[in-house]
């Protein structure tokens, strides 16, 4: 091929790309295809079992993996709704708001989860709840959550509404309709794939959360991830990587749910 | 053209009443406030409260003014605390190592991340789709479950090494497990996408005409690429260090499992002090504040980088 | 002030408007009225504050100080959903997440009108606009001109008293924008209802509009219908701004009556027509180009040499020096019935009766 002097192609480029598709996904893909082991412990390959996906459901860890599976799931809800509904009102705030004196500390406030390590917030969190008393458990897992999550679910919905002219709703009220009414029959269609998008990405990073998970529990509440590192302590089981595979399946669908979301809603646009 | 008549005019912003936000914008902006200052910047008062109290042994605190937090970190009075003043190296040590490693991992990062990011940034159409897609899918895969993938890839008995026995490469399992080189791994595996991510989106907006401008000037491509490209994508490659360096810095996960006993980072060490029974409460506190202290710095920096690019 | 007479037939009237924003002045005192069953432009060039008016009709901005009345009635302090005026907006802002139908649909419905009563509307408006067949379809599926018909007929469906259009051809292409200006004056026409239409396009607003009114740097410059905007400018700028036209500085001898009598720089009187009363020594006269034709030298009211032959299509355009040193513009049409003057020619320039117009300061 005659070689065109194009500025955009630089050569071994590829070559990166694909080392770094494949540092990527090879643990994970190798774990995939481990968790299918016919083997008790060792990682030499004995043959294709379905058996250890058996031990996850009904095996003798089951009943445990499943309460922090439900307790996974429920944390995970709630604290996307929560984080959802207050990013959604922060953005419609600060996007459709105009300029004032607290925009940008608000605007760094909302972020601030994002900026401050995870360890911090872990170690902040549990040092407060033990000093106003609050005993940790379910709540202090979900009030940690809802506060991480807030930036996350922020960001697809500030850029969709950003996305958004601010002349339908303009529109909307030069044809009588009140505020309210503009906001629920014109923005609000408008923005939701922003907000299916937020809800969907705070909801992962809630199911995913360890180390705050890990410091606010408290004694006896365990989720998914804190189960896992805790059965990861005693030596990594097929299980375990059955159960990771699960949890990484759902992770991929969540992802590639919002990725549709977010271009239905692009084209609509 | 416009004339300025008035200065202090007041203007119709505060009673506007076309806006569809209005006079409702603080409401909407109060649950925001009131649970991230509630329960985040509360709480990080808390803890700088905290690390000026005396410890309790099992956990918690007793309210009483004190230094002992920060001297443990800083100073050695030997193991008596009847010696001559020292410098306590074993903590500042262990900061050392987690800035070492951190900026290691950032290195790596940034050397594998540029390229890749180049590389999606440049396909046309729905290649570019589906190459973005692929590396944003391990960015939101379960932490926890990449690191122990990880740690059951490499460690003595794991796939690697019985591949390589099996081939005959290596006579004796390699112990990758448990060594500085594991934690690298962890943190460059783990933080990765961080990396690509903001610097693709700073390709994507870079104009490839100042590329073809430098090339019809003589310019060569690796020169192109140092000259003209590196300091036009900039911006996303200090957001990409950022990203990957500071969560590296305080990262648990990845020493805590591949790193085990001997290579404690900052993380594994504040752990410690809350959750193992020699619990020391305002030392934990006391590490955060100065780890939290240490990261706030880096981004007043890049916050300040930012406000001085958009303002020149 | 305003007695009960004067609301039937002035739909709106803008009394002392000033807009400030915090470092300038958007809108320097305005006082206008737009008649009832009006068509009637704003035109200017971009910030003149044309669209920040418009706006302020709408309830989009808030006036600093002033009044704005509809038929007689304060509305200054209304917010827009409680005005009865709509918008044709720029870039028609048509609800993409509602069908044709439902847009159409959307201001009976807030009004709170029924459901049939809103069909009926809605059916009648898609027959006015010719979109019967589209009915059912997204915005993002019609064609531009197809989303401006659309724009039009949802700010029509609730029988504002009076349809404010912000720019609505611009986005269109040029043949699709010359057919769509006989066809909003039609609807205008059949409707009775007072449009507000705002442009920076001259040509737009001449063929249009009743009545204009040339705007520039928050001031009103004159307002007239077309014909007097082009044929009696009171200032330079306007006479600048719509069509193009030659300026001659002069002396005023004097000015009684319906014609003044000015002299050129080389000495030459000109009989110029005058819109007020004009006052001081000097003043600058505008000639249009196409009020001018050649002579032989001896003859005509100017005399001058071609500089300049510019070939335009349907017409040509001659630049000629006058002995003072001035270039003037002459437009003839492009015909082989007429000599065209060559370059080096020395002319006489004749100008049609009341070609001269001697302008205010």
């Amino acid at each position: 091929m005659a070689s065109h002097h194009t500025v955009r192609g630089y050569p071994g480029f590829l070559s990166f790309t694909l080392l770094c598709l494949f540092m990527l996904y090879a643990p994970l893909i190798i774990v995939m295809v481990y968790s299918f082991n016919d083997s008790n412990s060792i990682s030499h390959w004995q043959g294709f079992t379905w058996r250890w996906y058996e031990d996850v459901f009904f095996g003798l860890e089951a009943a445990k993996f499943k309460i922090a599976a439900r307790n996974s799931l429920v944390i995970a809800s709630i604290a996307a709704i929560a984080s959802t509904l207050i990013a959604t009102c922060a953005a419609v705030a600060l996007i459709r708001g105009g300029h004032f004196r607290a925009k940008t500390a608000s605007f760094t406030l909302i972020n601030l989860p994002l900026m401050v390590p995870e360890i911090v917030i872990a170690v902040a969190s549990l040092i407060f709840f033990s000093a106003i008393g609050f005993k940790t458990g379910y709540a202090t897992i979900l009030l940690a959550h809802i506060v991480f999550c807030i930036p996350f679910a922020y960001l697809p919905i500030a850029a969709r509404l950003q996305g958004i002219e601010d002349i339908y709703e303009k529109a909307a009220m030069d044809l009588y309709a009140s505020r309210w009414r503009a906001f629920k029959l014109v923005l609000l269609p408008l923005m939701m794939p922003g907000m299916m998008a937020g809800f969907l990405l705070a909801f992962i990073i809630s199911l995913d959360d360890f180390i705050i998970t890990n410091f606010v529990k408290g004694a006896g509440i365990e989720t998914l991830p804190t189960a896992i590192f805790g059965a990861v302590k005693q030596g990594i089981k097929p299980n375990i990587m059955a159960i990771s595979t699960l949890m990484l399946l759902v992770s991929v669908l969540l992802v590639t749910l919002s990725h549709f979301v977010g271009r239905i809603g692009n084209k609509q646009k | 053209m416009a004339t300025v008549i008035a200065p202090n005019s007041t203007t119709a912003e505060s009673s506007n009443h076309s806006s569809l936000v209005g006079n409702i914008r603080d409401w909407l902006l109060m649950p925001s406030w009131l649970v991230i200052g509630l329960f985040l910047v509360m709480p990080v008062l808390m803890m700088l409260v905290y690390s000026f109290l005396t410890k309790e042994f099992r956990g918690g605190v007793i309210w009483e003014f004190s230094l002992a937090a920060y001297d443990q970190f800083f100073i050695d009075r030997g193991l008596f605390g009847d010696e001559p003043i020292k410098i306590e190296w074993t903590y500042i040590n262990i900061f050392w190592r987690s800035f070492w490693q951190a900026g290691l991992a950032t290195t790596f990062c940034f050397l594998i991340g540029f390229p890749t990011a180049w590389y999606i940034a440049t396909r046309t159409g729905n290649s570019k789709h589906i190459w973005l897609f692929l590396i944003t899918i391990p960015y939101w895969v379960n932490l926890l479950i990449r690191t122990v993938s990880l740690k059951f890839l490499i460690r003595d008995n794991g796939p690697v090494n019985d591949w390589l026995l099996t081939l005959g490469a290596i006579s004796e399992p390699l112990s990758i497990i448990n060594t500085n080189l594991a934690v690298q791994l962890g943190l460059f595996y783990s933080y990765l996408p961080f990396m690509v991510l903001p610097i693709y989106a700073s390709v994507e907006r870079y104009n490839f005409a100042l590329s073809e401008a430098a090339a019809d000037l003589y310019a060569g491509r690796w020169t192109i690429l140092a000259k003209i490209v590196l300091p036009a994508v900039k911006p996303g490659i200090i957001a990409g260090c950022i990203l990957v360096f500071v969560p590296s810095l305080g990262a648990f996960l990845a020493p805590d499992l591949l790193g085990g006993a001997k290579n404690f980072m900052i993380g594994s060490l504040i752990e410690e002090q809350f959750k193992g029974n020699a619990g020391n409460w305002p030392f934990g506190a006391a590490i955060s504040m100065i780890l939290l202290s240490m990261v706030l710095v880096v981004l007043t920096y890049y916050a300040r980088s930012q406000t001085r690019r958009e303002n020149s | 002030m305003h007695n009960s007479n004067s609301h039937d037939d002035i739909a709106i009237a803008i009394c002392d408007v000033v807009k400030n924003y915090d470092h300038f002045c958007a809108i320097k005192n305005i006082s206008l009225e737009i008649k009832d069953s009006e068509f009637f432009t704003l035109l200017g060039p971009s910030g003149c504050g044309k669209t920040t008016l418009l706006k302020m009709i709408a309830g989009f901005e808030q006036i600093s100080t002033g009044e704005i009345l509809l038929y007689g009635k304060q509305i200054a302090n209304l917010p827009p959903n409680r005005r009865p005026v709509n918008t044709v907006f720029q870039n028609y802002a048509l609800f993409p997440h509602l069908t044709v139908r439902q847009n159409i649909k959307f201001g009976l419905q807030m009004l709170g009108k029924n459901d049939s009563e809103c069909n009926r509307r809605a059916a009648e408006m898609l027959e006015l606009v010719q979109l019967n067949s589209f009915a059912e379809r997204y915005p993002l599926q019609l064609s531009g001109g197809q989303q401006q018909r659309v724009a039009l007929a949802r700010a029509l469906a609730p029988a504002p008293q009076v349809l404010l259009l912000d720019e609505p051809l611009s986005a269109l292409d040029l043949k699709l924008r010359q057919s769509m200006r006989t066809e909003l004056k039609q609807i205008q026409q059949d409707t009775g209802i007072t449009f507000i239409f705002v442009t920076h396009d001259q040509e737009e607003a001449l063929v249009m509009s009743d009545r204009i009114v040339v705007m520039s740097e928050g001031q009103v410059q004159q307002v007239g219908s077309a014909s007097e905007i082009y044929e009696a400018p009171s200032n330079k700028f306007v006479a600048n701004f719509i069509g193009e036209t030659n300026f001659l500085s002069v002396d005023v001898k004097s000015a009684i009556g319906d014609y003044a009598q000015c002299r050129i720089a080389d000495g030459t009187s000109l009989q110029c027509s005058f819109n007020k009363v004009h006052t001081g020594d000097t003043g600058v006269i505008s000639i249009r180009p196409e009020r001018i034709s050649f002579c032989s030298a001896q003859q005509g009211d100017l005399r001058g040499q071609v500089s300049q032959r510019i070939y335009l299509g349907t017409d040509v355009q001659i630049v000629v020096k006058l002995p003072g040193d001035e270039l003037i513009k002459v437009r003839m049409q492009n015909s082989n019935l007429v000599a065209i003057p060559n370059i080096g020619d020395v002319l006489g320039l004749k100008l049609e009766a009341g070609a001269a117009h001697l302008l205010e300061h």
